[in-house]
């Protein structure tokens, strides 16, 4: 697994965060909560690889 | 490794400049809707005490104020000279809709157009109150920008920046 991506995960995670308070404090929650959702489906895709991967790994040890 | 650096570093400064464009609109409106106040009230006056005529009034109106509102009438004044037949409105629908320059919402220029129905039309009570409502209009709008653009000069700006940071960290 390339551990490259747990950073990348991070830094999106501190950006949004970011974001989040800066559309917040302006006044614009709407817009707010989809960078939030946005963000949550970018590293969703990034990650839905190794999930995958280790369900089949899983099926593998028990024999599924 | 050096080419996606200067890539993400370009990508950061595009997105950045962006917010900086953005932030910059946000005063650029409120002069422009100041400087369409002052036009307008010159045409009062050009009404009220000279009674000029629309066309010299609108010429001079173009000479004396600035951004997208001294071209804007000095146009009209032209189109209003050389007229063919076309009313007052036709004329000042279609030079407002040759502005490009402008940094007006698509209210503001629903006011204006709405102004433009009124040129030339009863008398001069009539106009004068249709120069109050537009006026009464950009103070209310001015008002609101004044106490609203620190605040969005400042989100347009961060969001930029970090909107850059975020898109150079997802396409890494």
């Amino acid at each position: 697994m390339d551990i490259s991506v747990v950073f990348q995960i991070a830094a999106v995670g501190i950006l949004v965060a970011v974001l989040n308070q800066v559309l917040t404090r302006a006044g614009r929650e709407e817009q707010a909560m989809i960078t939030t959702l946005a963000g949550l489906l970018v590293v969703l895709f990034w990650v839905i690889r190794y999930v995958s991967e280790l369900f089949v790994e899983v099926q593998v040890i028990f024999n599924l | 490794m050096y080419l996606q650096l200067l890539g993400a570093a370009v990508v950061v400064g595009g997105a950045a400049a962006l917010g900086f464009h953005y932030a910059a609109r946000e005063s650029a409106r409120l002069l422009d809707l100041l400087e369409l106040k002052k036009a307008l009230l010159i045409l009062s006056s050009e009404i009220d005490y000279m009674r000029t005529p629309l066309p010299t009034a609108a010429a001079n109106i173009g000479k004396r104020t600035e951004r997208w509102v001294g071209p804007f009438f000095s146009q009209f004044g032209e189109a209003l000279g050389a007229n063919d037949g076309e009313t007052a409105y036709q004329l000042w629908a279609r030079v407002l809709g040759q502005v490009d320059d402008a940094a007006l919402t698509e209210e503001d220029v629903k006011v204006i157009d709405g102004f433009g129905k009124t040129l030339g039309y009863l008398d001069k009570q009539m106009q004068q109150n249709a120069i109050d409502y537009a006026v009464r209009y950009i103070d209310e709008t001015a008002a609101a920008l004044q106490v609203q653009a620190e605040k969005s000069k400042k989100m347009y700006r961060s969001l930029g920046v970090i909107g850059g940071l975020f898109l150079a960290v997802v396409l890494w």
